[in-house]
């Protein structure tokens, strides 16, 4: 069950509207908003700049035979801003990209393996799915996996596969539904990095959920390395279906032999959003503001909950953060906790990344703080009766 | 006879398995209800007694669910006819509940046949194994957030197992029906994961992935396992 689903009716399962940091339901009630269509919106909801330009390009068209010139727009601006990037493919949903890249390292290095972190999400394809379904063995037999941080897991894999691993996938801290976020230790991106080059294999970024929250220039500069391809999605088209891949220039040959299309990938419109984005987001430093924004409301939320003696930690970044309320293994507590909030007409997710958007205002913010701190105070009676 | 199914045999052994299930069940409110006790004798055959008065083949036990009628092995029911006749008439009276409007007491019979059927799978199933590998933990049921419907769990041994009786014990999931319907239909694995908690006919509270896998292998229990109860649901 993706982390979307499977809520209870105290939430809003339908979407009518919605405008810089709040919605409105289908039965007419407005939340606050901290979901940010599970990442996708970084500058608010039908942002002005954004709509008018896209506008625009709708009345010229979306979709043609050929790309149009915001395609190249697109694209070198991303390599002038991304500094590993030499050049840069687009699709519509990070999973079709997720996918290409690993084809991408395996045409590279004629190699099968891939190798990702226990629990890493990376998309909705059977290498990788979370789900159960539609499955057969094979889909995961080229597949290896670690624990995340455990760089000695990555070595033993590496001294024992190395010779076949096409590439390391990950995502620039680990954002596993159902369980915190973990940032990385210290040394462990150095590791990743290192082990790749000495046997050959790609790294390959997935900063689909995370991009343009960490660093207005990928989320790898915030972690200070850099992979060999990173793909994007979520935020870079403020809600419009885009997605990118950007690789070093060593790649690009390999890149071009991988069979890349859809229907309406050439979507001038999403690309004329995306290409917007990037601009406000350059312009306005908005992975910074996001992420002040993030540490004020999770500090400011955390020492709300002190007072009513909750253990609640934000995990991960202050632009994203996971929640979790110690000694609440099995979720009751948190889930609880966003039920309340949901009465409040403030949309937090028990178990999903939230995500700050740079239309979240400090007053906004207060807001939601004040909303939670009567969830809170729900909780607290709760918990001690 | 070692109660470890063969593959082929697991369907069978989940009907039997859910029928001892129920019989205990109606036995902690009918102390005289005789209580079946179900036995694997060879790939192809099982008991629903203990001294094996009732022995169906698979095919015929699965058939029996269907169709509400099938022949048991004819020798050992002449051998001991007291005892058969008691378990044939706990099966008749199981067989009756499936034709009356169920009340609550009747939705935690079935629900204990439902988990019975999936610890079966849970246990047996190699797939499915594979799936659960990892999870531990318990999953709770209740109808109106207070009618105690079972749990099931995996015990310190590493068995799936079930119960009807309230443990102590804090689960890992919370599963609780709003209403008789949505009891009945996850008693035989046909709850939407997707539609259900939205419309307000489940609430589910805990752990999630654990849920998810359960519900993952309930439905394709659902699918492999006749229950009289998918007809009634289907009306």
């Amino acid at each position: 069950m993706a982390p979307a689903a499977g809520l209870p009716d105290c939430f809003p399962h339908y979407c009518q509207e919605a405008a810089g940091h709040t919605f409105t339901d289908v039965d007419g009630k407005e939340w606050l908003d901290f979901m940010c269509g599970f990442g996708a919106i970084l500058h608010g909801y039908s942002n002005p700049e954004i709509e008018e330009a896209a506008s625009k390009q709708r009345d010229r068209g979306a979709v043609f035979n050929q790309p149009s010139p915001v395609m190249v727009e697109l694209a070198e601006k991303l390599v002038s801003r991304i500094e590993f990037a030499d050049w840069a493919v687009f699709a519509k949903n990070g999973s079709d990209l997720t996918t290409w890249a690993i084809r991408v390292a395996r045409q590279y290095t004629q190699r099968p393996l891939i190798v990702k972190a226990k629990g890493a999400y990376h998309g909705v394809d059977a290498w990788c799915d979370p789900g159960m379904g539609g499955r057969i063995p094979s889909d995961r037999q080229d597949i290896l996996e670690f624990d995340w941080n455990d760089a000695d897991q990555l070595k033993s894999l590496f001294k024992r596969y190395g010779d076949q691993i096409a590439g390391v996938i990950l995502t620039p801290f680990h954002h596993p539904a159902f369980a915190q976020s973990v940032m990385p230790l210290s040394g462990f991106w150095e590791e990743v990095s290192s082990q790749c080059q000495a046997y050959g294999a790609l790294l390959v970024l997935d900063d689909v959920r995370a991009g343009g929250r960490l660093h207005d220039q990928g989320s790898h500069e915030f972690f200070n390395f850099a992979p060999d391809l990173a793909v994007y999605s979520k935020a870079l088209g403020n809600g419009y279906a885009i997605s990118a891949c950007v690789g070093k220039n060593d790649f690009k040959a390999s890149s071009s032999e991988v069979f890349l299309t859809g229907s309406c990938w050439n979507d001038a419109v999403a690309m004329t959003a995306a290409s917007v984005s990037l601009s406000i987001a350059e312009r306005d430093g908005v992975a910074g503001q996001v992420m002040n924004k993030g540490s004020y409301f999770c500090s400011k939320l955390t020492g709300i909950a002190q007072e009513y003696n909750i253990p609640l930690s934000m995990t991960g970044p202050a632009s994203m953060p996971y929640p979790i309320i110690e000694q609440d293994e099995n979720l009751f507590k948190i889930q609880q906790f966003c039920r309340f909030c949901a009465e409040e007409g403030l949309y937090f997710h028990p178990h999903h990344n939230w995500f700050i958007s740079n239309s979240h205002t400090i007053e906004s913010l207060d807001l939601a703080l004040q909303k939670a701190s009567e969830a809170l105070a729900k909780l607290s009676r709760i918990s001690g009766s | 006879m070692n109660n470890m199914p063969a593959i082929g045999q697991l369907p069978a052994w989940a009907v039997a398995r859910s029928l001892e299930a129920m019989s205990v069940e109606i036995q902690r409110h009918k102390p005289n209800f005789y209580k079946l006790s179900a036995r694997i004798l060879t790939n192809s055959k099982i008991s629903l007694t203990a001294g094996d008065e009732i022995v169906f083949d698979n095919d015929n036990l699965l058939h029996a669910v269907r169709q509400g009628f099938a022949l048991p092995a004819i020798i050992p029911l002449c051998i001991h006819p007291i005892v058969s006749y008691k378990g044939i008439r706990a099966l008749m009276e199981i067989k009756d509940l499936y034709n009356q409007s169920p009340g609550k007491q009747d939705v935690k019979i079935f629900f204990q046949a439902g988990l019975e059927a999936t610890a079966c799978y849970l246990n047996h199933h190699p797939s499915v194994q594979d799936l659960m590998r990892d999870e531990k933990g318990t999953i709770d049921c209740y109808l109106h957030e207070k009618i105690f419907l079972g749990r099931i769990f995996r015990s310190n041994e590493d068995v799936w197992k079930c119960t009807s009786e309230k443990p102590d014990t804090d689960p890992s999931v919370v599963l609780d029906f709003k209403n008789l319907g949505s009891a009945i239909r996850g008693a035989c694995g046909q709850i939407d994961p997707l539609a259900d908690p939205a419309l307000g006919n489940i609430m589910v509270a805990g752990r999630i992935p654990l849920l998810d896998k359960f519900g993952f292998v309930a439905r394709i229990v659902s699918r492999e396992v006749p229950s009289p109860l998918q007809k009634f649901h289907a009306k």
